[in-house]
């Protein structure tokens, strides 16, 4: 246990120092950006993997309120979802804890969520706070089976919102500097359903 | 029509292998439809350029293929609007080969410059739904850029805002101080004319200034926002207008709609008509 401890703190020791040489350079190599790209795409994950949870019926309250409070550390504060549709004009907002728990109230029997194995990753361009911003964009098949069998299917656009953060942490009683990933307003714009 | 089955056919094969293990889960027909979409702006540019390989991995600029010509006159076929009429084919093939000519080829930069965003904003207006048209622009600040409002159209704006020169018939004669500019009244019974009776150093003001008034006020009330488009002048000789179509097929995302050769001394005529300057 505590060989697996000490590798887990050489790794992110040596992530942390990676993402913390990337700070001191203005361009971002494309070396640089695929390890930040991959571990946005990390957090996009654990999300998608929450939305599952979330939405099953078979998760208990307790439960999907840990996996909402887990999610919520996902994003940035105050981030929103945005949900636009076909069949009408405009953009919904939502921030992202009310649509989560409206999720959960949509109370499926079963939710099975599949990705596309398609990611377009915007450059990552730098904000006037010296904080870099990207754009994941992603398709995800969304599958809601109500307990009477009905099912509802609909694929999605999704496009995420990526901050990449300067911030401190201290390892071993030194404070090191290093650039986190946290995500942003999510615009879903609903593609067609199945 | 031979030409649009060709095109088809040339996504079809330019996607056909980007199918992942996903794809045999569903069906190919919409991977494919997912890849072919240019599912943002970003991605408009590389490959309006030619940046980036068949699923969207950025090539590394010290690579061959990176800006490679004849991939790049390929994708430049399929960013435009299939369904748009206002495109004859002959001034896309001229457009292209302008852009792709091999002296000077022409790129597209984010941040040279000379593009900029249309959004139309449903907003409540003294408590009625009204649409507002910002134009944004991305500008340099700080450490990096960020997009403002650079202008705006309001059309509840429009009727009282005169562009017009003064009428010369309109003023207060110089003697007027003498009644105590008891004649003012003209001005104010009749505030169509009343701005010739200003100096010539007033200007009208701009729905900008009227708008952030008015927010400031709380009159106006973001709704959503219902539509984004992009105009291009940054190609010289080349005006062009990007929008997003999200629709089924292989022709979705953001494309061309409008293309047209303008040279420089009828750029004005074309701004003023997008920021509706001229209605």
């Amino acid at each position: 246990m505590n060989r697996l401890i000490k590798t887990f703190s050489i790794l992110t020791f040596l992530l942390v120092a990676a993402l913390y040489a990337q700070a001191q350079s203005v361009n971002i190599t494309p070396e640089r950006k695929r390890a930040i790209d991959s571990l946005a795409l990390e957090k996009v994950r654990d999300l998608s993997k929450y939305i599952s949870i979330i939405g099953d019926k078979a998760t208990s309250m307790t439960e999907s309120q840990r996996v909402i409070e887990r999610t919520m550390e996902l994003f940035m504060e105050g981030a929103q979802m945005g949900v636009s549709s076909l069949n009408r004009k405009g953009v919904r907002y939502y921030p992202v804890q009310k649509y989560l728990e409206r999720l959960r109230a949509l109370n499926y029997q079963r939710v099975n969520i599949e990705w596309y194995n398609i990611q377009y990753i915007s450059d990552l361009v730098q904000q006037p706070d010296g904080r870099f911003v990207g754009v994941i964009t992603i398709y995800q098949r969304f599958e809601g089976v109500m307990e009477d069998g009905m099912r509802y299917v609909d694929v999605t656009k999704k496009d995420i919102t990526v901050y990449v953060e300067r911030k401190q942490q201290q390892i071993g009683g030194r404070l090191i500097g290093f650039w986190d990933v946290l995500l942003g307003d999510i615009k879903v714009t609903e593609t067609k359903r199945g | 029509m031979i030409t649009r089955f060709a095109l088809i056919c040339l996504i079809g094969l330019i996607f056909a292998g980007s199918n992942s293990l996903y794809a045999q889960k569903i069906a190919v027909g919409d991977i494919t439809d997912l890849y072919a979409a240019t599912k943002q702006l970003s991605q408009f540019i590389k490959r309006f350029n030619n940046e980036e390989d068949r699923q969207g991995v950025a090539y590394d600029p010290k690579s061959k293929l990176y800006r490679e010509p004849e991939q790049r006159k390929q994708y430049l076929k399929l960013l435009f609007d299939e369904q748009s009429i206002a495109i004859p084919q002959s001034l896309r093939t001229s457009f292209i080969a302008d852009v792709t000519r091999n002296e000077h080829p022409v790129f597209l930069d984010f941040f040279a410059g000379e593009w900029f965003a249309e959004v139309k904003v449903a907003v409540s207006y003294n408590g009625k739904e009204e649409e507002a048209v910002l134009f944004m622009e991305l500008e340099k600040a700080g450490q990096g850029y960020k997009w403002v409002i650079d202008r705006v159209y309001f059309r509840p704006y429009a009727p009282y805002i005169r562009h017009t020169t003064k009428n010369p018939n309109n003023f207060l004669h110089p003697q007027s101080h003498e009644l105590g500019f008891m004649n003012l009244n003209r001005v104010f019974e009749s505030p169509a004319t009343a701005e010739d009776y200003t100096s010539k150093d007033y200007h009208p003001p701009e729905h900008l200034d009227i708008f952030m008034y008015d927010l400031r006020r709380g009159v106006i009330k973001f709704i959503t926002v219902n539509d984004t488009r992009f105009h291009f002048f940054q190609i010289k000789g080349w005006y062009f207008e990007v929008a997003n179509f999200n629709r089924p097929g292989l022709n979705s995302g953001w494309l061309i709609n409008n293309l047209v050769q303008l040279p420089p001394e009828q750029k004005n005529v074309m701004l003023n008509y997008i920021y509706r300057e001229n209605r």
